[in-house]
């Protein structure tokens, strides 16, 4: 039997393949993970060290951006993870309401498999919402930041 | 691929998990304070676990490093830095262009370590590179690092090459590049008390002075180094005076002796005269070895089923990381 951390395991090895499709059965027990089929599996991913893109499953996702129509940005988790706004318990928040920030700024980090993502700002502006709590897990692609942008 | 050390800081020397095997013919076992530091520090460069890396207590050096390096430095914060940019700890940075690696003063711990990909290439001298000072064997020449000194790194893991390739192809401006991720790892010098387990002779002391032990704090007094920390706290008493024979101790002895506590570290002798009221878990022993002088310490009784249990959570955080870590270097 599987346990959660194997599973987080698979999706990350599968995340990063050019595999679409992967099938496990485990006597009554089948994991079937996919990934979307927006993009041809053919194309070639787009590979940043910012952000572990999953290519064939959003297409938006080599900048992890979303335009939003009233002059705001928003950020989105690079990964599945749990989201913390600070490097370590007890310490700053990276950023608060109202906090102005530059490109490249860290905003907040998101963890998986023991590891910290840093999840950086892709525009200059001032952070209008934070859109998960510390602690949550998040999805990938999920909103985390909002920025007004500068 | 060289390092060349243009200032050797205050005593930085090679160790690696300590030079085992050796103490019955009265040879120290050695080995990093921090051996946690020094483990994550092996997985960041790609390299197998019990490599030796620099440790670098409380001032560290100017090194010179090449091109194509690729570096991790956890444990104590010394304030890295490369150019006047600071260098990102718990995380692998490749050098784009030769550049100096600066540390700082001490900020938090007092031992930094320095992990480079491939290791450093100096002979295992009885089955280790760690460097044992007092015999002048093993390590660098057997000493701590000078001016001067060319470091030889030894051949990179498939996955450092791997990681230093595409790190290379994506060079800028900047004199090295790192990745926007991190292991948690920074020591935190908080008031939680270390772990301890009832020594071999714990029984000849006072119920008074056991219990005083876990209660009150101690401070690690000047005298103290890689051998052992000499503590300053209450007075422990046997019941009755006693003599005894020496027989072995190890990292982490808590011996008493003149009703004071001397915990033995890294660099302590091999057998011991003097009654072991404690001795303190291993998954504690990092912790241990990032407490400067000056420091106060509390410790807590445990049973010895709850330090192999706490032991075992540490190896399994460690494995766990050397999965994650091996997936981040390969693949990006």
């Amino acid at each position: 039997m599987l346990n959660i951390k194997e599973i987080k395991e698979l999706i990350t090895i599968v995340e990063k393949s050019e595999l679409t499709v992967f099938e496990l059965t485990q006597g009554d027990v089948r994991l079937v993970l996919k990934k979307g089929g927006a993009v041809p599996a053919a194309a070639a991913p787009v590979r940043t060290e910012s952000a572990a893109v999953m290519p064939a499953a959003a297409p938006a996702a080599s900048a992890p951006v979303l335009p939003a129509d009233d002059g705001a940005a928003v950020v989105t988790s690079p990964v599945i993870g749990t989201f913390y706004r600070a490097a370590e318990p007890g310490a700053e928040p990276y950023v608060g309401k109202g906090s102005v920030v530059k490109p490249g700024d860290v905003l907040g980090i998101v963890e998986v498999m023991k590891l910290f993502n840093e999840v950086k700002a892709e525009s200059a502006g001032t952070i209008e919402d934070i859109l998960a709590e510390d602690g949550q897990m998040v999805e990938y692609g999920q909103p985390l930041f909002r920025i007004q942008k500068a | 691929m060289k390092i060349e050390v243009m200032d050797g800081g205050l005593l930085t020397m090679l160790q690696d998990m300590g030079r085992i095997g050796y103490q019955k013919f009265g040879v120290l076992a050695n080995g990093a304070m921090d051996t946690f530091s020094l483990r994550l520090a092996n997985l960041l460069t790609g390299n197998a676990l019990g490599e030796a890396a620099l440790e670098m207590p409380l001032r560290g050096p100017v090194l010179r490093l090449q091109a194509g390096t690729v570096f991790a430095i956890t444990g104590a914060d010394m304030m890295p830095t490369i150019d006047g940019a600071p260098v990102p700890m718990f995380r692998p940075v490749c050098m784009a262009r030769d550049a100096e690696l600066r540390f700082g003063g001490c900020r938090r711990g007092c031992r930094s370590y320095m992990a480079v990909a491939g290791g450093f290439d100096v002979p295992l001298v009885m089955g280790s590179k760690s460097t044992y000072l007092r015999a002048g064997l093993g390590g660098w020449q057997g000493r701590a690092l000078r001016a001067g000194d060319m470091l030889p790194a030894g051949t990179m893991s498939g996955a450092a090459r791997d990681f230093a390739r595409r790190m290379q192809s994506r060079a800028g401006e900047a004199a090295f590049m790192t990745v926007p991720w991190f292991v948690r790892g920074g020591i935190v010098l908080d008031t939680a008390p270390l772990r301890v387990t009832r020594g071999l002779q714990y029984d000849w002391f006072t119920t008074e002075s056991c219990e005083a032990f876990c209660r009150e704090p101690f401070q690690i007094t000047m005298q103290s180094d890689r051998m052992g920390y000499r503590l300053l706290g209450p007075h422990l008493e046997l019941k009755k005076p006693r003599e005894m024979v020496s027989e072995p101790v190890a990292f982490g002895t808590v011996q008493v002796a003149d009703g004071n506590p001397i915990l033995l570290l890294a660099d302590r002798q091999t057998t011991g005269g003097y009654p072991k009221i404690f001795q303190l878990a291993l998954a504690d022993l990092p912790r241990v070895g990032q407490c400067p002088v000056g420091h106060k310490i509390r410790f807590e009784l445990i049973s010895l089923c709850a330090a192999e249990d706490i032991y075992r959570r540490q190896q399994e955080y460690i494995n766990e990381l050397a999965v994650s870590i091996r997936l981040k270097l390969c693949e990006g």
